[in-house]
């Protein structure tokens, strides 16, 4: 589905030279949920800002299928990879109704015509398990998960393949991360897409994704499906990380490494 | 003197707003011994921020009733002159916020900002407050602390403040600290340490602390004893194996539930319209 090929990227801040993305390849298959783990500074979102060119890349190439992805793509490329951010206190404007915060996608991309518009709204909004009366409220008057599920219509919105999805849970409760999990797993299935996951809850990451990568520093860390990366940790860092899970129950605390 | 530090009975607490009063807690009863880890565990709204606003006399709005007492070294403080507040805050309870970066003021360097809380302390010059901050940065293993209190906030990465901010509300040997979701804001990795710093300066100082947070791998980490709020209620109190173990309330039992598991492959499934759900809703309204 997606290949990154030898994706190189440095950031030069006054005489510092800081290597955010060292020589990164990978192969994203079709409806994989692939997971980027790392903490913050290990390049995952530059990563994801590249593939869904935000950023352009020092060198190496990104491919969707059978076309190269450069920073200034077309349309018709860019609708294909959706992204659903961090924060859904910053990412909605505040000034736009709900309505006109999903209808803007539907109308660059000429998804539906102008007259069903309302309509396609109404529906993206029903996926996401919200009524059709939230389509004239602010987004001051929603909670932050209810935000994010606003986030996830706007996403869906041009008929994406691929969702990048860049820690979308971090700022919601325990409850509420759960439940949006769970909307984000059924609508995986229902219209078949391919989730790029980015988080640092390794807990998160071994109930949902299939693949995971490992990042630190730039570098790839360690690569191979959940299961394998879960019970035999190759590297510290992942080691590190998969011991520094908060949990809640002493079976759990047994599997980890030691 | 008696080992308690603070005891909160039956406090109530409603802002009154256009639309009518709304009872934000009802009737909460909470007790802190002397060095002793307790934690308040809740989602979003369910009172446990606002709990820690009152213990420091931060909500004084006009709109605000509260009723009961919380009672520090046997002195009740709910309705205490802003003066008298003054030298409670940062001397006897200190706090620490969620989000490290947005707690420490933007404009001015580090060294000025541990200067305020020194000041608040006893009186001494700007280069005595420079040398005891230093000190204690080095203490939390923070390599070049002159460098650090040089800095403005934004320069920081935020492992690093959280850390200042730690030792900043260490730094005149509380004896409660709160800790308002210390590590929400952090990646795991960070978080454990700024746990276990809490942890050790907590330990040395003999400083009692109630942890605020919805997550419960935190709560079992670091606390000794558990509330459980929601909707302004506490649910369930216990010793950390007494929750952990056997969670009583259906909504103890939801939180415990709602964290992926390492032991599983899947995401714990959710129904909103569950037999449990009915049950939460009704210890709500009493």
């Amino acid at each position: 589905m997606i290949e990154v090929k030898n994706i190189s990227k440095k950031f030069i801040i006054k005489s510092n030279i800081v290597q955010a993305l060292d020589n990164i390849s990978l192969k994203i298959e079709e409806s994989d949920c692939f997971a980027i783990v790392g903490e913050s500074g290990s390049g995952k979102t530059t990563l994801a800002n590249i593939i869904l060119g935000i950023y352009n890349q020092d060198n190496g190439e990104v491919w969707l299928e059978d076309s190269l992805l450069s920073s200034n793509r077309s349309l018709n490329l860019r609708k294909l990879i959706q992204f659903v951010q961090q924060n859904p206190m910053s990412t909605l404007n505040p000034k736009k109704t709900i309505y006109n915060t999903i209808s803007l996608p539907l109308k660059i991309h000429k998804i539906v015509s102008n007259d069903k518009i309302s309509d396609r709204v109404e529906k993206l909004l029903s996926y996401v398990g919200l009524d059709a009366e939230f389509m004239h409220r602010y987004p001051d008057t929603l909670s932050g998960g209810q935000k994010q599920r606003v986030a996830i219509a706007r996403a869906l919105a041009s008929e994406p393949k691929v969702l990048i999805l860049d820690e979308p849970t971090s700022a919601l409760d325990v409850i509420v991360q759960s439940k949006v999990l769970n909307l984000l797993l059924n609508i995986k299935n229902k219209f078949n897409l391919t989730y790029i996951f980015i988080t640092h809850d390794l807990s998160v990451v071994k109930n949902i994704a299939n693949r995971v990568l490992v990042m630190n520093k730039g570098k790839i860390d360690e690569f191979g499906k959940t299961m394998e990366v879960f019970s035999r940790p190759k590297s510290d860092y992942t080691k590190t990380l998969i011991r520094a899970i908060p949990t809640v129950t002493d079976e759990e605390d047994e599997i980890k490494p030691k | 003197m008696s080992n308690k530090l603070l005891k909160i009975e039956d406090l109530e607490l409603s802002f009154k707003m256009y639309e009518g009063l709304s009872y934000v807690l009802k009737k909460i009863n909470l007790e802190l011994h002397k060095g002793e880890k307790v934690a308040l565990v809740g989602e979003s709204g369910s009172g446990k921020s606002v709990t820690t606003k009152l213990i420091l006399g931060l909500l004084n709005q006009k709109n605000v009733t509260k009723k009961g007492k919380i009672i520090f070294n046997d002195k009740n403080i709910l309705n205490l002159s802003q003066k008298e507040f003054k030298k409670i805050r940062g001397n006897n309870i200190s706090i620490i916020f969620q989000d490290p970066i947005a707690a420490l003021n933007p404009v001015f360097k580090i060294k000025d900002q541990f200067y305020e809380v020194n000041l608040n302390n006893k009186p001494m010059s700007k280069k005595e407050s420079f040398f005891i901050a230093s000190k204690a940065l080095e203490k939390v293993s923070i390599r070049d602390p002159e460098r650090v209190l040089e800095s403005y906030p934004f320069q920081l990465s935020g492992g690093l403040a959280q850390r200042v901010v730690i030792t900043m509300a260490m730094i005149n040997k509380p004896e409660l600290l709160l800790a308002d979701e210390p590590s929400t804001a952090l990646d795991v990795t960070i978080q454990n340490q700024a746990l276990d710093l809490m942890h050790d300066l907590t330990q040395e100082t003999n400083t009692a602390v109630l942890l605020i947070t919805h997550n419960m791998g935190v709560v079992r980490k670091f606390a000794e004893k558990v509330y459980v709020i929601f909707r302004g209620v506490i649910v369930e109190e216990g010793t950390k194996d007494q929750v952990f173990k056997n969670p009583g309330h259906p909504y103890t039992k939801a939180l415990l539930n709602s964290i992926p598991k390492l032991t599983n492959n899947q995401l714990p499934k959710f129904d909103e319209d569950s037999p449990d759900y009915a049950a939460i809703a009704k210890y709500t309204h009493r």
